[in-house]
C-alpha cells in the first residue's frame, strides 16, 4: 500500500484528493463552489425565440423596457420583457452592427454595405444615410448627436434627424467598438495603434499611440483599453496612460467594467480574466475542453458567460463557479446580455435567443423596470453611465456661442431677429453642424419667451414662433417634454398652436408627455379650443402616435377619439380628430 | 423503370413548383409528391484495397488543378471534370460537370463527397466545411433529379445540356450504377462561383427535412454560403453605383463647361472661321459626352437588372431562413419532456474547518438543476451506497461521524448508529444479509465493526485496523489492512481473525 497513507499529512492530502472524485466538473482553472449555505444558482428558461438568422450583436434595451436586436434575416425586432413580439421591421439590407438604442426610444443600426439607418420607436425606418465604407458601430450620445464609425476610419456625427454635424477621417481602419467616456469624449481605436478622442463638436482632444492596435474599449468612470497582444491599459481623461499590464498572450476581445471599476476581460483564446482596478490579474478561468465565446458582467461583479459548446456559466467576483448550465443545444453561444432586472439573455450560433431567470422567475410580468434603464440613461450602449450630456455652460468659451447668445438675449428685437435669421439660414443650408448642441438651448430660451440667463423684455410672439419652428426642424425630443409642461398654462392660442406644431414636427415623445399635455388641454372643464389650436393638437397627436411605441400610440388615439366627440372643439376639428384616430388603428 | 416514370412525372411538376416557389411552396403538396427519400446504397463487402482519405481527396484536387476554364480534364481515365460555361448566353446556369468514368472504383457516397469537396476547395477557394456542405447538397440534388432532363433543361444553358442525357444526368442512389453513368451537375453563377441557391431547390430541402434533426445544420450552412454570395454582389453593385454617380457628375460638369465656353465665345465675338472651328470642337466633345452618357445609361440598366436579381435572391434566402427558424422551433419542441424527472444523487462539497465535507443533493439529470437538498451538510463518506429506498453513508453529527440511513426522497436521516465511525471509512454493505461493515472507534484505536440493518453495532474486531483500510470480501472472509501495513482476513460472521 502506498506510503502516503501512513502519515497524517498524507492522509489529509489523500482525503482532499479523493474528494475530487465527487466535485462538480472542474478544471485547474475553475474552482468548485464554496458552500455558504445559500442555494446553488440555477438558470431557469423564461422564453425563447428563433429569429431567422444570427443576431448582428447582443440585444439592447430601450428606456421603455423593450428589447431590440437585428438579425441576418435583415429584420429588426422589438420584444417586450415577457417575450411578446412588438414589431418586426424589414431592413432590406444585412445588419452590420449591434443595434443602438437612442434616448427617445428610437434605434439605429448599421447596414451592409455602407448605410446607417434610424428606426422610430414604432418600428418605421425614419432615415438612412450612406457612408464611405462598412459601418462598424453607432453610438447615440446623450448630447443628442449620433456618432457613426466606419470601417475605413471615418467618424461621422449626425443629428437625430440624420443631418450631418461633422466628419473626421482617421488614418487607418477602426479596430475596436468606440466608446463615449465619462467626460463625453468619443474614443476611437485604429489599426495604426492610435487611440483618439473627439469632443462633441469634432475637435480632437487627445491622441495616444500604442505599439499594437487596441481591440477592445470600455468606459465607466475610467477608460480601459485592451490590445491585440493581450495588453491592458488604463487611460486618463487627458489621454495619458496611467498603467499598462499584459495579463494575456492572446488578443483581448471584450473589456467589461463593474460598478467598482474592476474589469473582466475576454480573450481570443476563450479565457476570461478578472483584473483589479490597479491592473493586477486576480484570476483567470477557462472551462475544460471549450472556450468562452461571450460574457456579460453585472454591477455586482457576477459574470455570465457563454461557451463554444453551448453552455451558460456564472462566476462570482472571486472566480467561484456559481452555475454551469447546458443551454440544451450544442451550438456556440454568440452573445450574452443582462437585463436590469437580472435576467440573462443568450443568443446562439443556432439562431436561438433565450431569456433565463437566475434562480427564480418570481418576478415574471410586464414590468418596464425589469428591462429598461433609468430615464435618459444610456445603459450598455458604449456610453459611460456617468456621462449624461452637456449643459450650455460647457460652450461658453466658444465664440460662435458667445455671438449667438448675446444676440438672442439682447433687449433689441432686431438683434434677436438677426440671431434667429442666422440660425434659420444654418438650418436651411444644413450648416448647423457643430453648433447643434447649444443652438437648441438658445432656441428653447427664445421660444419659451425669455432671454437666455437674463430676465429682460419678453420675446415677441413672432420670434417665439420662428424659434419653435426651428426647434421642430432640429427634432430634439427633450424639447417636446419641456414644452409639454408649459402648454396647458400658455395663455396665447397662437403660441399654443406653435407649440403643438413644433411637437408634431419633432414627433418623438418617449414618455407620452405630449399626449398627456394635449389631453389636459381638451378636458371638458377647460375653455373651448380655437380651431387653430384644435387642429394643431390633432396634428401633434397623430404625428406622435405614429412615431412612438404602442402605449403612446394608444393614448394618442384615445385622446383623438375623445376630441372627435367633444363639444369643446369645432366640427372641423372633430372630423380631423376622427380621421387621425383611424390612422392610428 | 417505375422510378424513372415517377421521376419524369415529378419533373413535369417541378417547373410549376419553381414558379410558385416565389410565393411560397405548398409543403403538404410537396410532401405528397415525394414518394421516397434519398438513401444512398454503398458497397458493404470486403475491400481489396483501402485508399486513404487524403488519396481520395487528392482526386478532387487533381481535377481542379488540371482543369482550364471552359474546357475539360480527365484524370487517370476514371474521372472527368467539364467546365461548361457560355458567357454570351445570359439566361440559364453554367455548370461544372463531374463525370465518374467506367473505370472508377468509388463505391461510397462519402468518398464521392470527399472528391467533390476537395475539388470545390481547390477550384473555388471554399473552406473545408463550406465545401463539405456544398458537396452534400450537390449529391442530394443530383440524386433527386437523376435523369430528369426536363428539370435540367429548365435551368441550365445548352452548353451544359449537351453533356447530359437521361441515362447519365445526376447520380444514382446505388453505387453500382455510378461508373460510366454519372454526370453530376454543380451549378455555377456569375463570376464562375458555385450557386448555392440553385442547390436549395424545394425538393432538396424537403429531403433534408426528412432527417431526424431536419437537416438544420447543413441548411444553415448553405444559407450562409448563399448570403456570402449575395453580399459580394451587393458590394460590387454598390461600387458600380458609385462609379455611375461619379460618371454622371463628370458628364454634367463637362456639359456645363461646354456651355460656359460657348457663352464666352459668343461674348468674345471671334472671327467666323475661328468661331466655327471652336464650335466644331465643342460639338465633338458633346458627342463624346453623349456617347459616354449612353454607356452610363446602359450601365445603370445592367445595375438595375442585377439589383433585381439580388432582391429576388435575398427574398429566396429569407424564405429559406424562415423555414429553418420554424423547423428549429419544431425540433426544440420535439425534445422529450420527461413526465418524471430523471433524478440523480450528487454530493456537493465544501471545506469546513479545513476539511472537505459534503451535502446530499438531488439534481435533474437533463439540466443539472438542483431539485432538493439535504439538511445533512457534513457527509464524510467517499461513496454513497443504495440501501433499498435509502442511502447508506457516514456523516458527522455533533462532531462525531456516524453511520446513517438517509431517505432517498427527503434526504433526511432516518436511522443513525450510536457507534463512532472513522469519517472516511469504507462502508461495505451486504444488503442480502442485512449487514454493514465499517471502521469504528474503540478507545484509542480503530476496529472493524459489523452493523445490523438497523445500524446497531453487533460485532467489533478484536484486532485493530488501519482506519483507511480497504475491505475486500472473498468467501467467508473480509480482508483488511492492519496498522502495521499487513493484510489480515477477518471472518464475516464474527469479524474474528482467521
Amino acid at each position: 500500500m502506498n506510503q502516503h497513507f501512513t502519515s497524517r499529512r498524507g492522509r489529509v492530502v489523500t482525503a482532499l484528493l479523493l474528494w475530487a472524485l465527487l466535485l462538480l466538473p472542474a478544471s485547474p482553472q475553475m474552482t468548485a463552489q464554496e458552500s455558504s449555505g445559500a442555494d446553488p444558482m440555477v438558470f431557469l428558461p423564461l422564453w425563447t425565440h428563433v429569429p431567422s438568422g444570427r443576431l448582428s450583436g447582443p440585444p439592447v434595451w430601450t428606456r421603455d423596457g423593450r428589447m431590440l436586436f437585428a438579425g441576418e434575416d435583415r429584420r429588426l425586432y422589438a420584444f417586450s420583457g415577457t417575450g411578446g413580439r412588438l414589431w418586426r421591421t424589414d431592413l432590406e439590407r444585412l445588419p452590420a452592427t449591434t443595434v443602438a438604442a437612442g434616448r427617445d426610444g428610437s434605434s439605429y443600426v448599421g447596414l451592409s454595405p455602407n448605410l446607417i439607418a434610424a428606426i422610430t420607436p414604432a418600428g418605421r425606418i425614419r432615415w438612412s444615410v450612406a457612408g464611405p465604407d462598412a459601418p462598424v458601430a453607432i453610438i447615440p450620445s446623450p448630447d443628442g448627436v449620433v456618432y457613426g464609425v466606419w470601417r475605413n476610419g471615418a467618424v461621422t456625427a449626425r443629428t437625430v434627424r440624420g443631418a450631418a454635424v461633422w466628419t473626421v477621417q482617421m488614418a487607418a481602419p477602426v479596430t475596436a467598438t468606440p466608446v463615449v467616456t465619462a467626460h463625453g469624449l468619443l474614443v476611437v481605436a485604429t489599426g495604426d495603434g492610435a487611440l483618439t478622442a473627439f469632443d462633441v463638436v469634432g475637435t480632437r482632444r487627445w491622441l495616444q499611440r500604442f505599439p499594437v492596435p487596441v481591440t477592445a474599449l470600455a468606459s465607466g468612470e475610467r477608460l480601459i483599453a485592451g490590445d491585440r497582444a493581450g495588453g491592458l491599459h488604463h487611460i486618463s481623461a487627458t489621454g495619458s496612460v496611467l498603467w499598462s499590464r499584459r495579463p494575456s498572450e492572446s488578443a483581448i476581445r471584450d473589456v467589461l467594467l463593474d460598478a467598482n471599476e474592476a474589469s473582466v476581460l475576454r480573450t481570443d483564446d476563450g479565457t476570461i480574466l478578472a483584473i483589479s482596478p490597479t491592473g493586477t490579474t486576480r484570476w483567470r478561468a477557462r472551462p475544460p475542453g471549450t472556450r468562452i465565446t461571450a460574457a456579460a458582467l453585472t454591477d455586482e461583479g457576477v459574470i455570465y458567460a457563454g461557451t463554444s459548446d453551448g453552455r451558460l456559466i456564472a462566476l462570482n467576483r472571486d472566480g467561484r463557479l456559481l452555475a454551469d448550465h447546458p443551454t440544451g443545444r450544442s451550438a456556440a453561444v454568440q452573445h450574452v446580455g443582462i437585463t436590469r432586472g437580472g435576467r440573462v439573455v443568450t443568443a446562439g450560433d443556432d439562431w436561438v435567443l433565450a431569456v433565463w431567470c437566475v434562480s427564480s422567475c418570481a418576478q415574471v410580468g410586464p414590468r418596464a423596470a425589469l428591462w429598461g434603464h433609468p430615464r435618459g440613461g444610456p445603459g450598455g450602449t458604449g456610453v459611460s453611465p456617468l456621462y449624461l450630456g452637456r449643459s450650455v455652460e460647457a460652450y461658453r468659451d466658444i465664440l460662435d456661442f458667445i455671438f449667438l447668445e448675446q444676440a438672442a438675449s439682447s433687449d433689441s428685437v432686431e438683434s434677436q431677429r438677426r440671431a434667429l435669421a442666422d440660425i434659420e439660414t444654418r438650418v436651411a443650408e444644413g450648416r448647423v453642424g457643430t453648433a447643434h448642441v447649444y443652438v437648441v438651448e438658445l432656441l428653447v430660451s427664445i421660444a419659451m419667451g425669455g432671454p437666455v440667463g437674463r430676465g429682460r423684455t419678453p420675446v415677441a410672439p413672432s420670434e417665439r414662433e420662428r424659434a419653435m419652428a426651428l426647434l421642430g426642424e432640429l427634432g430634439d425630443h427633450t424639447v417636446s417634454a419641456r414644452f409639454a409642461r408649459i402648454l396647458p398654462a400658455e395663455p396665447s392660442p397662437l403660441m399654443q398652436s406653435a407649440i403643438l406644431s413644433m411637437m408634431a414636427e419633432i414627433e418623438s415623445d418617449p414618455d407620452g408627455d405630449v399626449v398627456t399635455a394635449v389631453s389636459a388641454l381638451v378636458q371638458p372643464e377647460r375653455t373651448a379650443l380655437t380651431p387653430g389650436v384644435g387642429l394643431a393638437a390633432v396634428g401633434a397627436l397623430t404625428s406622435v402616435g405614429r412615431y412612438n411605441r404602442a402605449e403612446v400610440r394608444i393614448a394618442a388615439r384615445e385622446t383623438l377619439i375623445r376630441m372627435s366627440s367633444s363639444e369643446q372643439v369645432s366640427p372641423g376639428v372633430r372630423a380631423a380628430a376622427a380621421h387621425g384616430a383611424r390612422t392610428l388603428e | 423503370m417505375r422510378y424513372r416514370t415517377c421521376a419524369l412525372l415529378m419533373g413535369l411538376l417541378v417547373l410549376p413548383v419553381l414558379l410558385f416557389a416565389q410565393q411560397g411552396v405548398d409543403r403538404e403538396e410537396l410532401e405528397r409528391q415525394i414518394t421516397r427519400t434519398v438513401v444512398f446504397q454503398n458497397y458493404q463487402g470486403p475491400y481489396e484495397r483501402i485508399d486513404t482519405i487524403d488519396a481520395i481527396r487528392g482526386i478532387g484536387v487533381s481535377l481542379a488543378t488540371g482543369l482550364r476554364p471552359g474546357s475539360e480534364f480527365v484524370l487517370a481515365n476514371r474521372y472527368r471534370i467539364i467546365n461548361a460555361v457560355d458567357p454570351d448566353v445570359l439566361v440559364g446556369l453554367d455548370a461544372d460537370i463531374m463525370v465518374i468514368l467506367p473505370d472508377a472504383r468509388v463505391d461510397h457516397i462519402n468518398n464521392v463527397r470527399r472528391i467533390l469537396a476537395a475539388y470545390l476547395e481547390r477550384a473555388y477557394g471554399y473552406g473545408s466545411s463550406q465545401a463539405a456542405v456544398l458537396a452534400e447538397f450537390v449529391t442530394i440534388y443530383n440524386a433527386i433529379y437523376r435523369g430528369d432532363m426536363a428539370f435540367f433543361a429548365g435551368r441550365y444553358k445548352q452548353v451544359v445540356m449537351q453533356h447530359l442525357s437521361a441515362t447519365n444526368a445526376g447520380i444514382s442512389t446505388v453505387y453500382r450504377d455510378w461508373p460510366g453513368r454519372t454526370r453530376m451537375v454543380v451549378p455555377l453563377r456569375g463570376a464562375g462561383l458555385v450557386d448555392p441557391l440553385a442547390l436549395t431547390d424545394a425538393r432538396v430541402i424537403e429531403e433534408l427535412r426528412e432527417r431526424d434533426d431536419m437537416g438544420l445544420e447543413p441548411r444553415r450552412e448553405i444559407i450562409d454560403l448563399a448570403e456570402d454570395s449575395v453580399q459580394r454582389d451587393e458590394e460590387r453593385v454598390a461600387q458600380r453605383e458609385r462609379e455611375v454617380a461619379e460618371a454622371r457628375r463628370e458628364i454634367a460638369e463637362e456639359r456645363r463647361a461646354i456651355e460656359e465656353e460657348r457663352r464666352e465665345a459668343e461674348q468674345r465675338q471671334e472671327p467666323p472661321e475661328e468661331a466655327a472651328r471652336q464650335e466644331a470642337e465643342r460639338a465633338e466633345r458633346e458627342e463624346r459626352v453623349a456617347q459616354r452618357e449612353r454607356e452610363v445609361d446602359e450601365d445603370e440598366e445592367r445595375i438595375e437588372r442585377e439589383q433585381q436579381d439580388i432582391t429576388e435572391r435575398t427574398e429566396r434566402i429569407r424564405e429559406l431562413r424562415d423555414e429553418v427558424a420554424e423547423d428549429t422551433r419544431t425540433v426544440m419542441e420535439r425534445a422529450p419532456v420527461a413526465a418524471v424527472t430523471q433524478e440523480v444523487l450528487f454530493v456537493q462539497t465544501a471545506l469546513r474547518d479545513g476539511r472537505p465535507v459534503g451535502r446530499l443533493v438531488v439534481i435533474d439529470s437533463a439540466s443539472a438543476v438542483v431539485l432538493r437538498q439535504s439538511s445533512l451538510d457534513r457527509v464524510t463518506s467517499r461513496v454513497i451506497h443504495r440501501w433499498g429506498n435509502e442511502h447508506l453513508l457516514i456523516a458527522e453529527q455533533n462532531g462525531v461521524a456516524r453511520l446513517m440511513r438517509v431517505d432517498a426522497q427527503s434526504l433526511e436521516a432516518v436511522v443513525v448508529s450510536q457507534a463512532e465511525l472513522f469519517p472516511e471509512s469504507i462502508v461495505l454493505p451486504r444488503p442480502d444479509r442485512g449487514e454493514v461493515f465499517a471502521v469504528v472507534r474503540d478507545g484509542g484505536a480503530w476496529h472493524l465493526g459489523k452493523f445490523s440493518g438497523n445500524l446497531e453495532l453487533i460485532e467489533r474486531s478484536s484486532v485493530s485496523v488501519d482506519p483507511y483500510t480497504q475491505m475486500t470480501v472473498a468467501g467467508e472472509f473480509v480482508f483488511v489492512q492492519r496498522p502495521d501495513g499487513s493484510i489480515s482476513a477477518l471472518s464475516l460472521d464474527d469479524v474474528s481473525l482467521r
